[in-house]
């Protein structure tokens, strides 16, 4: 007992200043950013017509919260939906194609073929279909985010050790325990990789949609705000796109920390 | 207890055909511990695997308490070389998953795991992870595993080859008694001549390239061994000779 306490409590005060350091770090990291940004509109006497300055924005993003919140909301839902949907699909398509010889080689060519295609070539056709609607844009994040899902999933399922494999079968395990108490959980590192590219995508799926035709959300003050020649609100737009992809990402790491406690120390 | 009877495989690949196994015939009687010998390659894991119907043979037959094997059975406890414990449970769902998987009661066999682990040395580690373990206590726990369901047959696949040499010495001391405490049937796999001796009742020596058995030499000295007895160190020293002499000879020679 007294070796697992030590081993457990050992590099608690490291991992402290570990901690500190990976919270103030992203900001310095920010800060440098804005300050280069202000550098470049101060040295350049660019109008604010073509480069706002931070200060500009950062005022922008406060007289306009209401009209930003109100967008953002609707990218939010449409990113989350569509994400939802991805997994829902995603995953279980990648198991059957770790699962099955026959369908890996019947949807692969598929499949690949499909994600080489560039989705904003499909966008205005999901617009013909659909309507300016928020369907057009849920399906639009499926379609980005499904590929890195399923391609995750089935290499997480297929990259089962060996010798876990061996084990459960010496124990005369059926195939659904097989999968839920061995090759599932041994995927769930893998899956997350996918979760974490995908989530990104996520929010340009949302965008490319709203970029096609809508009548609320992130992209479409974005274009409206070019349209009017306002690049200080395009840029107040964007910000709130980078933050909201930020937040949704960290939150996917912090839900890999609880849910795949084990990969943290490799 | 466990009849190997005629039992062959061939291994094909897309490229090549191996033979690894030709005609093993091997009789493991109850209570005894059997030790297998062999160069690397000579196929003495997958003889191990056929017992433990892991991988079907392809001539011959494996019987274990009259029962031809087709598939992996409950009674029949494996362990592996690597401690294979799942990094998402903890030292006691690691040692309960055989009965979880056999639907068995979890309750009752809870206070088992505990004595088991008590047994090797692990009390107090039953919510410990996996990865807060040395190599030594993973083995151990996947030796409290393989014995969970009582089996009255344990089947070791070289378990202490990933072992530093002390803590091997140790651990073999520990699977000794507890296998005579519960007069387990035990085939093990092993590259280590001394351990052979050390815990077998009979050595088998196998060849590579078919794997053969070659000869079997039957380990006199008394129960419990110990590494320091002078007893002991002598008919490892008569014993470990001959099976050098048999592990050495070349191949082609039969």
């Amino acid at each position: 007992m007294t070796m697992a306490i030590q081993i457990a409590a050992q590099p608690v005060s490291r991992n402290r200043s570990r901690w500190l350091a990976s919270l103030v770090l992203p900001i310095v990291g920010i800060g440098i950013l804005i300050g280069v940004w202000w550098g470049i509109k101060e040295a350049s006497g660019l109008s604010s017509f073509i480069l706002p300055s931070p200060v500009e924005v950062a005022e922008r993003i406060v007289t306009a919260r209401g009209q930003l919140f109100d967008n953002g909301l609707v990218t939010l839902v449409e990113t989350l939906a569509g994400f939802f949907l991805a997994i829902v699909i995603g995953i279980p398509i990648g198991v059957a194609l770790a699962y099955s010889w026959v369908f890996d080689k019947m949807m692969s060519p598929i499949l690949f073929g499909f994600n080489a295609i560039p989705k904003v070539a499909i966008a205005p056709l999901l617009v013909i279909w659909m309507g300016f609607s928020i369907q057009p844009k849920i399906v639009m994040v499926l379609l980005l985010c499904f590929f890195p899902i399923t391609l995750a999933t089935a290499a997480g399922i297929n990259a089962t050790p060996m010798e876990f494999r061996e084990l459960i079968r010496s124990l005369e395990a059926g195939p659904i325990q097989t999968f839920f108490k061995v090759r599932l959980p041994a995927a769930l590192p893998y899956i997350f990789v996918g979760l974490k590219l995908a989530i990104s995508l996520a929010i340009i799926g949302a965008v490319i949609g709203e970029f096609a035709g809508a009548t609320s959300g992130l992209g479409y003050l974005i274009i409206v705000s070019g349209g009017s020649a306002d690049t200080t609100l395009a840029f107040a737009a964007l910000f709130v796109l980078g933050a909201m992809s930020i937040v949704l990402y960290y939150l996917l790491v912090w839900a890999e920390r609880l849910l795949v406690p084990w990969e943290e120390q490799q | 207890m466990i009849v190997v009877n005629g039992v062959s495989k061939i291994f094909t690949t897309n490229s090549n055909v191996v033979e690894a196994l030709r005609d093993i015939n091997l009789a493991v009687d109850e209570g005894e511990f059997v030790s297998l010998v062999g160069r690397s390659g000579c196929g003495k894991s997958t003889l191990l695997r056929i017992i433990a119907g892991l991988v079907p043979p392809s001539e011959g037959s494996v019987r274990v308490e009259g029962q031809d094997v087709t598939k992996p059975r409950r009674d029949v406890g494996f362990m592996f070389q690597r401690p294979a414990l799942l990094p998402w449970r903890n030292v006691l769902a690691n040692v309960l998953l055989p009965v979880e998987v056999a639907r068995g009661d979890r309750k009752a066999l809870a206070s088992r795991a505990h004595d088991l682990l008590a047994l090797v040395g692990l009390n107090g580690f039953e919510k410990a992870m996996p990865r807060e373990l040395s190599g030594g206590m993973q083995q151990r726990v996947s030796l409290c595993r393989a014995l969970i369901n009582d089996p009255k047959v344990l089947l070791m696949d070289e378990p202490f080859g990933a072992l530093d040499a002390l803590t091997r010495e140790e651990l073999s001391i520990e699977v000794q008694r507890i296998c005579a405490e519960t007069n387990k049937t035990v085939v093990l796999v092993t590259h280590s001549i001394e351990e052979a001796v050390f815990l077998g009742d009979n050595v088998v020596v196998m060849t590579p390239r078919p794997g053969r058995i070659l000869d079997q030499v039957r380990i006199s000295s008394s129960r419990p061994r110990s590494w320091a007895s002078e007893d002991f160190n002598d008919e490892l020293a008569h014993c470990g000779g001959r099976l050098r002499e048999l592990l050495f000879q070349p191949s082609d020679v039969t």
